[in-house]
């Protein structure tokens, strides 16, 4: 039995999707949410096999929500019209459909969520028998409409051992949100989760950001507060006038630098507005002088 | 323009093979006279370096000064007169070069048979010239004017796109599709409510005005649709004066400022969102008012003039020459946006 969670801000979408999987006995309907906020909830109490996520929804978008969780369950995206969220999905051939589709449409994505999820808990399981693997591949060339994510995923399952496609599943999902990032809707702001709080940080609030293992450290104002999303996602994400990557691991908000002098004999340093300290590498020296002396 | 074939290459060609024929025609008759070879290649020689300076000195004149068609035959007459002075100094230059007795009165013989051919010669240059010009203007003119054309034609198709707004049309079909099966009475009203707004937004024309009724009934359509996806999320909150019954506005103004409330308000908000329009009529102006709620906390101030928000001060302004017509103002959790359209000039645009 799979867990299924809808997430549309809009009931009548979101009665429609239930209608077509009353047809699966297999899976199961344990939330309707109306946004990302109650999505994050939901995904985090019943942690379900799969998601419907739409993309347009009030305050965070289907992508910065996904940003919040950890570790993201397979998701079928719903969209109506969106550039960039249409782009993002093309370069990472996750399934998506486009509203309104038919049940056909939604038929081919839910059995291809379905044979995937299979195949992992095969991975999982004792021993996989390549008849097994035989049966998924004419399964995939059924869903004829992902050609690149088929082969994507046939190249998986041969050249490396099964327990992997859960793992570039993930990578997967890092890189579609990295890309669904620079869309200009979500270039202004970043989502972060703090504790039980969802907040959005305005970009020009950020004073800098720094990494700590594998999140990053985001420091404002207010406080500092840890996101799990890489040094070079966010360089990509935020604006190169303001925000310079200065060091391995730090990228800092221009505006709020007062100070810059040698440190020792291959750093800076850089003296903030509040009187932090930052490391500061050559070749980030570098960068800062080009942008500071364009000001 | 290096692709067109009226090149000024092919003018200097052509203008060549003229003055070389003169040249020919000089040398040979000069020479069958019997005046010895080098004598004739002095005179043709001096008429020849004479010609080509004359013609390019035409060739600059008219590159920047292209005559009306009624003064061609004046710049003709012109380049006549030209073409006898330049016989005239011919003579006076080869006069200074030392030569036989019978040279000098055959060149004072011929100098009426010179001034015939160098009219001639230099008329043709300038007609040639001056049609050339002609032709080259007509085509880059042709060029601009397709350029403009491409131009304009792709700002409507634009134009055309954001008035159909995908994102709307997608979602409302959607939403009719998902109420197809449980609720068939819904879904056609839904499908009749959508036809009708779409027939009013394709069949406006940008340079009427329009009554405010038309204009509210029109927003009422898509608040209805609105409404049906997002159920009962949404409220609207109309009013309007009761002396605002003649009251006129350019067409798909107020559209985007409530479709920028709507959105503004849905997606900027959790919960239920009441969209307010209220229409004022005082001191000859229309006043109306749109409210949506917000959160100052995430609305960043750049989002507060609101995208959707510069094209109508855009047009408010190239309408009226007016930049103070459109307000944006908030209080707490309400964004208000005012728009005011003066009546006065209404009335006497659409005169």
């Amino acid at each position: 039995m799979f867990k299924a969670i809808l997430i549309d801000d809009e009931p009548l979408a979101s009665r429609m999707v239930k209608e077509y999987l009353s047809e699966y006995t297999n899976i199961e309907v344990v939330a309707v949410c109306q946004d990302g906020f109650e999505g994050v909830k939901a995904i985090q109490l019943h942690k379900p096999d799969l998601v419907f996520l739409d993309i347009q929804m009030p305050k965070i978008n289907g992508f910065e929500m996904l940003e919040l969780i950890e570790n993201p369950p397979a998701i079928i995206f719903t969209t109506a019209f969106d550039e960039y969220a249409i782009k993002a999905f093309e370069q990472h051939a996750v399934d998506y459909l486009l509203k309104p589709f038919s049940q056909e449409r939604f038929d081919k994505a839910v059995r291809r969520f379905i044979s995937q999820a299979s195949n992992t808990s095969v991975a999982s399981g004792s021993s996989p028998d390549p008849s097994n693997r035989k049966n998924e591949s004419t399964n995939n060339s059924g869903t004829a409409n992902n050609h690149a994510a088929n082969n994507k995923d046939a190249t998986n399952s041969s050249d490396q051992p099964l327990t992997n496609p859960y793992h570039s599943q993930k990578e997967k999902t890092r890189a579609l949100l990295d890309t669904a990032a620079q869309s200009p809707e979500q270039a202004d702001r970043i989502v972060i989760r703090d504790n039980s709080h969802i907040r959005i940080i305005p970009v020009p609030d950020i004073i800098y950001i720094e990494a700590a293992d594998d999140y990053a450290r985001i420091v404002t104002a207010n406080g500092a507060y840890l996101k799990n999303k890489t040094m070079s996602s966010f360089e990509k994400q935020l604006p190169p006038q303001t925000f310079v990557r200065i060091h391995r691991s730090t990228i800092v908000n221009v505006t709020h630098i007062t100070q810059l002098h040698p440190h020792d004999k291959e750093n800076y340093m850089a003296l903030l507005k509040n009187g932090i300290k930052l490391t500061v590498s050559k070749t980030g020296y570098a960068k800062l002088r080009d942008i500071l002396g364009m000001r | 323009m290096p692709t067109a074939p009226v090149s000024n290459l092919t003018l200097k060609i052509l203008t060549g093979i003229f003055i070389y024929i003169v040249f020919q025609l000089n040398f040979f008759s000069v020479w069958q006279l019997g005046f010895g070879w080098k004598a004739a290649l002095v005179d043709a020689g001096i008429n020849l370096v004479l010609q080509i300076v004359a013609a390019a000195v035409i060739e600059n004149i008219f590159r920047f000064y292209q005559p009306r068609l009624n003064q061609l035959w004046i710049a003709v007459g012109m380049s006549a007169l030209f073409g006898m002075l330049l016989v005239i100094f011919a003579k006076l230059l080869i006069g200074l070069l030392p030569a036989a007795a019978d040279y000098t009165s055959f060149l004072n013989r011929s100098t009426g048979i010179r001034i015939g051919f160098s009219i001639l010669l230099m008329s043709c240059i300038s007609i040639l010239t001056i049609v050339w010009n002609m032709l080259r203007r007509e085509r880059e003119n042709n060029n601009r004017k397709r350029e403009t054309e491409r131009l304009s034609r792709e700002a409507e198709l634009f134009k055309l796109r954001q008035q159909l707004q995908p994102h709307f049309l997608f979602n409302s079909l959607n939403s009719i599709s998902s109420l197809v099966v449980a609720e068939p009475k819904e879904a056609r009203k839904m499908i009749e409510q959508l036809s009708t707004f779409l027939r009013s937004t394709i069949n406006r024309k940008d340079g009427e005005m329009i009554s405010l009724q038309e204009e509210l009934a029109q927003i009422e359509r898509y608040l209805t649709i609105e409404k049906l996806r997002f159920g009962h999320r949404l409220q609207t909150d109309m009013h309007t004066d009761d002396n605002c019954s003649n009251s006129q506005l350019p067409p798909l103004l107020l559209q985007p400022v409530v479709e920028n409330a709507i959105k503004f308000g849905l997606y900027d908000t959790i919960g239920d969102v009441v969209i307010g329009i209220n229409a004022v009529c005082q001191n000859n102006e229309l006043l109306i008012t749109v409210t949506n709620p917000f959160d100052p906390e995430t609305s960043s101030s750049k989002k507060g003039t609101g995208f959707g928000l510069s094209g109508v001060q855009r047009r408010l302004y190239l309408l009226f020459g007016r930049q103070d017509l459109l307000k944006t103002d908030s209080n707490e959790n309400t964004f208000i946006t005012t728009i005011r359209i003066p009546q006065v000039y209404v009335q006497g645009n659409t005169d």
